[in-house]
């Protein structure tokens, strides 16, 4: 039933309406998980706009553009990157294996998916620690302090779908829905990752533009 | 023994303590939320001490001042109005009202309710610290906010921030469960316009709070930078105390339109749920069905949607580009049109109702007055041009004490008095209640319709004294002696209050399951208190929607949610 026809009901003229039985755990749970992923992207949104917003200021300093910038070479993060894809692979291989009722291919599957995640969180703590070997402290620049908060809320949100990942794992045998549901929150982390590593590392002419479609231009 | 009983909890401290039961935790969160609520209302008396007799409490310095503002301002906004609207009564009712046994997620639930308790714990450990709790105005608005020279903008602030912090992460915990038990935990029959408007508003709350309250995360994170590591997101260059700080390029207007991105939805986070309460007060005790089921639940929705399109009616005064005070002036009046449909609905459902003047309806009726005095002001306000000579003075003060203070808490001492009898087995004692309500609400107006005048007499809001003032009259000094000696007298009235629950609980009046004869589920529980699973052995199923009260044709005048058979005809 559509939301438009949910909400122009009229109640007051109706006969019974019974609903379908109460809906199961996996449903409320993938539910909750949407209402989550909205919560989230809601925060890194505003971040985003904060971000556009401070870039448009004169004392702004991209971090990529030339040697001696701080993310000029980016090595480590495409190789955490690469971690994370394949993080979030295994954990769509283990969802896909639960499907076909394979109990030893998702277990494989969600270990190795939680071992390379673990593997992208102490490659951004690496770089964190090569950032600031350099010199490159948290209040070097705007956008460097920007660098830090924004992979520091998201090695947060990750460690938060670790201890989901715990639970999934020690639940396999009895229940196997959460595979799927923590595979949804991995893929759903990747994609907030490649957003936040393109918008870190853009050009200040991409910033302008985007902050000028948005009118946040000064 | 039933299956609810073997799986209920068996120890003190599971049943009590680590509850994971939302009645229960309902109950956590509401009287933690009234404790704290009492720190706030000394604090607002301390304040009226030092306006009303200026220089007569020598304990009562500027700083000490501001931090009374500061504190009094953020405990009631969001320790207080916000804990006990969704997590008081939003645990306590929606899975009642909807039919459900519990919320989806119990042990989240549980721990939301320890993180608020920490956020609180934090936050009042802020009073104990060097320099105290900070004084920056519930704004906190930067750069004061975390420079000397401004009260506690060392452990004070910090201490803020971090509490904020946690109480966001509760409010998350808490509103995934709201939301989800909502969406998918609704008995047989229960449809979305099968619920009652209490619900809604609730519902409609906790999606406004899970959207805008990362906003004031983003803020409190990015200023705890800025405090702690000394980033630059906030701050500009700036000379403090003759010497130049690290700071450089900040955006002070940026925190801002962050803090208000919050910050408005957050008035509507309250207003909701106050709107949905008194929906079903007015209706149960006017006998009659509410006056545009559809279109209450369509402004709930609508008032939902624009408040985050209105944040910068907040920041006239900050030299904004014209063109945006337009554009938000036109938003801020627009919103008062669902509003404004609301107010009638309620006024046309008393229309010929069958009015019983029950302590539950008089602080509706209440309510009504108030919201209705304190909207008016909004569509003032809402004008740039009105705004920016009121923006800074005491008509500003109240305004938003009528629609978001004395409003929601009206509504909230009116739900107590409906929904004890349910939450206890007892009734409120009925004359106490009628001296609380009749004192809270003439109180209340005596201290806050005069402000109106000081507003438009131009005097200053946040002043700590108003010595050499030539323009501030002799009489407003006069009328704010008035305004404080009326405030200690609403504050004491508040004792007859508290009294009145604990008297009651034990020697109140046995009040059955279903005193007041309503229609909605949660007064059709086997036992009341209700039990563990609310239900026994099965949960009932919804025949009708919340409002069959004085249906031609039968003989009493209510038709509970779960009797089967047609509804009216």
């Amino acid at each position: 039933m559509s939301l438009f026809h949910s909400l122009t009901e009229k109640p007051w003229l109706q006969g019974n309406v019974v609903l379908p039985e109460q809906k199961s755990p996996e449903r409320v749970r993938r539910s909750a998980l949407k209402v989550l992923l909205s919560v989230i992207s809601v925060l890194f949104l505003l971040f985003f706009v904060a971000f556009l917003m401070r870039s448009q200021y004169p004392d702004w300093r991209p971090l990529a553009e030339e040697p001696g910038q701080p993310l000029y070479y980016q090595g480590q993060l495409w190789l955490n990157t690469l971690y994370l894809v394949l993080s979030s692979f295994c954990f769509h291989w283990a969802s896909v294996a639960v499907k076909r009722n394979s109990l030893k291919a998702s277990q494989v599957g969600i270990l190795v998916g939680g071992l390379f995640a673990a593997a992208f969180i102490g490659g951004q703590l690496i770089f964190w620690q090569q950032l600031q070997e350099q010199g490159f402290f948290v209040n070097h620049s705007p956008a460097l302090s920007f660098f830090y908060l924004f992979t520091g809320l998201h090695i947060a949100h990750l460690v938060g779908g670790i201890i989901a990942w715990t639970m999934a794992l020690f639940s396999l045998r009895t229940d196997q829905s959460r595979v799927a549901l923590c595979a949804t929150y991995w893929h759903y982390l990747l994609v907030l990752w490649g957003v936040l590593f393109a918008l870190l590392v853009s050009k200040p002419e991409t910033y302008d533009a985007i902050a000028a479609f948005c009118g946040l231009g000064q | 023994m039933t299956a609810q009983e073997h799986h209920s909890p068996q120890s003190f401290w599971t049943k009590y303590i680590w509850s994971q039961d939302h009645k229960v935790i309902a109950i956590q969160y509401s009287l933690t939320a009234i404790f704290v609520g009492l720190i706030a209302l000394v604090l607002s008396t301390l304040m009226r001490l030092q306006l009303g007799f200026p220089g007569s409490f020598d304990f009562i310095d500027a700083s000490a001042y501001y931090q009374y503002v500061t504190m009094h301002g953020m405990i009631m906004v969001v320790y207080l109005l916000t804990a006990i609207f969704l997590g008081g009564f939003g645990n306590y009712l929606i899975p009642l009202m909807v039919g459900a046994r519990d919320m989806v997620f119990p042990f989240v639930n549980m721990l939301s309710y320890w993180f608020y308790l920490l956020a609180v714990v934090v936050l009042l450990a802020s009073f104990f610290v060097t320099g105290g709790p900070t004084g920056a105005g519930w704004t906190l608005y930067p750069p004061q906010a975390i420079l000397p020279g401004t009260p506690g903008s060392d452990g004070g602030i910090i201490l803020m921030l971090i509490s904020l912090g946690i109480f966001i992460i509760a409010a998350t915990m808490g509103g995934l469960n709201y939301v989800t038990t909502v969406l998918q935990a609704r008995t047989r029959g229960m449809t979305l316009m099968r619920m009652p408007l209490t619900i809604w508003g609730i519902f409609m709350a906790t999606i406004l709070a899970l959207l805008a309250f990362p906003a004031l995360f983003v803020s409190a994170i990015m200023m705890l930078f800025d405090k702690l590591l000394s980033t630059s997101f906030f701050m500009p260059a700036i000379l403090s105390m003759g010497e130049q700080l690290g700071h450089e390029g900040g955006s002070p207007i940026l925190f801002q339109h962050l803090f208000w991105f919050f910050g408005h939805p957050e008035v509507y986070i309250v207003a909701l749920p106050a709107f949905g309460i008194v929906s079903d007060l007015i209706s149960v005790h006017a006998r009659k069905n509410i006056f545009g089921y559809r279109m209450m639940v369509w402004a709930i929705v609508v008032i939902g949607v624009l408040s985050f399109v209105v944040w910068a009616h907040h920041m006239y005064v900050s030299g904004m580009n014209p063109y945006f005070g337009y554009f938000f002036a036109t938003t801020t009046l627009i919103i008062a049109v669902p509003t404004a449909i609301k107010v009638y609905n309620w006024v046309l459902t008393l229309w010929q109702g069958n009015i019983r003047m029950t302590v539950p309806m008089l602080f509706a009726l209440g309510f009504v007055s108030t919201f209705t005095i304190g909207g008016l002001t909004g569509l003032f306000l809402g004008n740039v041009v009105v705004d920016l000579p009121l923006s800074d003075t005491y008509f500003v003060v109240a305004h938003f004490h009528m629609v978001m203070g004395v409003s929601p808490v009206l509504v909230i001492f009116g739900a107590i008095y409906h929904w004890y009898p349910k939450m206890t087995g007892k009734m409120l004692h009925d004359g106490l209640g009628k001296f609380h309500f009749w004192t809270t609400f003439i109180g209340t107006y005596t201290i806050f319709f005069p402000m109106h005048y000081l507003g438009v007499l131009g005097v200053p809001r946040r002043y700590y004294a108003y010595e050499n003032y030539d323009f501030i009259p002799e009489s407003a000094k006069d009328l704010n002696a008035f305004i404080t000696i009326a405030a200690i007298f609403v504050a004491l009235a508040q004792l007859v209050f508290l009294f009145n629950l604990a008297w009651s609980y034990f020697k109140g009046r046995a009040a059955g399951s279903n005193p007041w004869q309503a229609t909605t589920l949660e007064w059709q529980t086997e036992t009341t208190p209700p039990g563990h699973g609310n239900w026994g052995e099965s949960i009932p199923e919804c025949h009708r929607w919340a409002y069959d009260y004085s249906v031609p044709g039968y003989e009493q005048d209510y038709l509970p949610q779960n009797q089967p058979g047609e509804a009216n005809a």
